[in-house]
């Protein structure tokens, strides 16, 4: 190719366009005039334009008939637009309430990993060198140190940074032959947050138990499990009518806290573990047994459509903003459903209900489906429609399969509303874009 | 110099009486916004098509364009022509199922029928083999000079409006413009000569 032409082949296209200003259009027609080749493809071009313009000159009419019809459909089930109308207050509780509500779903989500590692037997035991690191996962991009945002930024002063000095695995867990007496390891326990013990005690005005966060119960996050506690109390409280109310960590002096404490009686305590050491249930599990999860995590893995979700609208959410703790809450449930997974691919348990109890999630989260804003009725559809798919995918439970697409579908509708209503965020689109994107139906019919 | 900058955006297809269906449309009129269903759905569903390379896909495509159109419409305003607003509403949503559906499946005899005069059922036929062959090649292009090549040749918009809507700048529009043609070129070399 001529040095020449290799100048003006890229404006060629700007040229049939008409695009270039009278003095480049007038070189590039003395190139043409020189050039063939050039002079050719310019003409292709031009010819290339003109078949766009005659292609498909009309559609055939019945299937616009067609089209139309299914877009009246559409638009006749909608509910009517009338800008004339006085317009409805748009939000209806106050911004904090929607954080703690989705601060909510975070929890419920790691109590969904938790009821997964219980049901496989497994436990992970912090270290007493690197109590920063046993944080049930390792991954620091997408684990569940990101929940960990939720705490006060407080950091341990005595223990290394968790980005710079990571630990071997082999060291943050202990295994049987270390030996800690059962006596010593004093497991938080999940409590039993079934509806009719919810409701019964939501009756007699007591405050329930809220899901346990697996934190480490230093002085300094003593108060997360409370605000835990708290936001899961005011969760329930939300749902039943009753106005929610969120109690502050207990930060200060040793008699601040003693006071606090002193006023939150009703709550059941949760066992005080020894100074440096917690354990998170009842069995623990070897270094080989880490491995073995590992590998079968892996396996699982690579999920185009997981990969991709973090969005650039994500990414630019403010921090602290309500959209990254609905970020944050989707990569501790990845993480926490993917070790799940690695649990149960390495010692598959007879009886496992696992599927049962995200089955059980997602009726809870069914049950009430109007409870809380809009943007929490949103979140949680994407939580359980997420769980419902990654159901399917480790089942092939095709019952799993529906329920995601019905929850997709009903999650597409709700961000449809929300997104019809005015002074929306921009992020909302940024959900729909997402949502969209994750479609189980594009799943081949070979897979399903 | 932009002969197509305006010709695309604002008059093809519609008529006087649209701002008259939009405000009528946002007082919940919805006949009249089946007159604007009628009066965009086939130039929408002819770009979309462009992009999404499969009937069924583009019909779901400009089916939910007009959803959401509806749904949106106490945001729109109305000073400005609607077919821009929903042709963008069109792009995005297209633009995601290109990313989440790569399925190969062709163009089917549904789409297209040409309105042509020739009695000659055999110039019909070549017609239609051209039509398809040319619609295939720009389906096979990669997804960003295709999308590019489609919001100018069929959907008529000016350099800046594609810029605009796609987020990147005029210079990128040029260089993918100038790709597509060029495979474009290469893959119906025999039609064009």
């Amino acid at each position: 190719m001529a040095r020449d032409c290799r100048t003006y082949q890229e404006k060629l296209s700007v040229f049939v366009d008409g695009r270039l200003s009278p003095k480049e259009a007038a070189a590039v027609a003395a190139h043409l005039a020189d050039c063939p080749d050039c002079a050719a493809l310019v003409d292709q071009m031009k010819r290339l334009n003109e078949m766009a313009s005659a292609t498909l000159p009309e559609v055939n009419p019945a299937l616009l008939a067609t089209l139309e019809r299914r877009i009246q459909a559409e638009v006749d089930r909608l509910p009517t637009v009338d800008v004339s109308a006085p317009k409805a207050k748009a939000r209806i509780f106050p911004i904090w309430y929607r954080y703690a509500a989705a601060a909510a779903s975070v929890i419920i989500v790691l109590a969904i990993g938790r009821q997964w590692y219980r049901e496989s037997g497994m436990e992970i035991v912090p270290s007493k060198t690197a109590p920063r690191e046993m944080q049930m996962t390792k991954p620091p991009a997408s684990g569940p140190s990101e929940t960990l945002q939720m705490k006060p930024s407080k950091p341990a002063e005595a223990a290394p940074s968790q980005e710079n000095k990571a630990v071997p695995m082999e060291r943050q867990v202990q295994t049987k032959d270390e030996g800690h007496p059962a006596a010593e390891r004093q497991p938080v326990s999940l409590p039993d947050v079934s509806p009719s013990k919810a409701e019964t005690e939501g009756a007699a005005g007591q405050p329930k138990v809220g899901i346990p966060v697996p934190v480490e119960p230093k002085a300094t996050e003593q108060g997360i499990r409370d605000l835990s506690q708290s936001i899961t109390v005011s969760s329930m409280r939300q749902e039943s009518g009753v106005k929610p109310e969120i109690t502050p960590p207990i930060t200060g002096s040793e008699e601040e806290k003693a006071k606090a404490s002193r006023t939150k009686e009703a709550v059941p305590p949760v066992a005080a573990p020894p100074p440096d050491e917690i354990s998170y249930d009842k069995q623990i599990i070897s270094t080989q047994d880490i491995e073995r999860m590992r590998q079968g995590a892996d396996k699982e893995q690579p999920r185009p459509d997981v990969k991709g979700e973090r969005s650039t609208a994500q990414q630019a959410a403010p921090a602290g903003s309500l959209h990254l703790k609905y970020v944050e809450a989707l990569s501790a449930y990845r993480a926490l459903r993917k070790y799940a997974t690695g649990f149960q691919a390495a010692a598959p348990a007879e009886g496992d209900d696992s599927l049962a109890r995200v089955e059980y999630v997602f009726q809870q989260a069914t049950a009430r489906p109007d409870a809380g804003s809009i943007n929490d009725r949103a979140t949680r559809l994407y939580l359980m429609a997420r769980a419902q798919y990654d159901s399917y995918r480790f089942t092939k439970d095709s019952q799993a399969y529906d329920r995601a697409s019905e929850l997709r579908d009903s999650l597409l509708g709700l961000l449809n509303v929300w997104l019809s209503e005015g002074d929306v965020p921009d992020y909302v689109q940024g959900y729909q874009d997402e949502v969209e994107q994750w479609r189980p139906q594009a799943i081949p019919a070979t897979e399903r | 110099m932009e002969e197509k900058k305006d010709k695309g955006v604002q008059t093809r297809d519609t008529g006087s009486d649209e701002p008259t269906y939009v405000a009528r449309a946002r007082r919940g009129d919805k006949g009249a916004f089946g007159m604007l269903v009628r009066m965009h759905q086939q130039r929408l569903l002819r770009m979309v098509l462009g992009m999404v390379g499969d009937v069924d896909s583009a019909m779901d495509v400009v089916q939910e364009s007009f959803v959401r159109a509806y749904q949106a419409l106490e945001r729109f305003d109305e000073s400005q022509p609607f077919y821009p607003w929903l042709s963008t509403i069109a792009t995005h949503l297209a633009l995601n199922q290109i990313k989440r559906s790569r399925r190969e499946t062709g163009l089917d005899d549904r789409m297209t029928e040409r309105a042509t005069d020739d009695p000659d059922p055999l110039a019909k036929l070549q017609a239609e083999e051209s039509d398809q062959r040319f619609l295939a090649a720009v389906r096979e292009l990669p997804d960003q000079y295709r999308t590019v090549f489609v919001l100018r040749n069929f959907d008529d918009l000016s350099y800046e409006a594609i810029a605009a809507r796609l987020g990147i700048s005029v210079g990128t529009v040029d260089s993918r413009l100038f790709r597509a043609r060029r495979l474009l070129v290469e893959k119906l070399k025999d039609l064009l000569e």
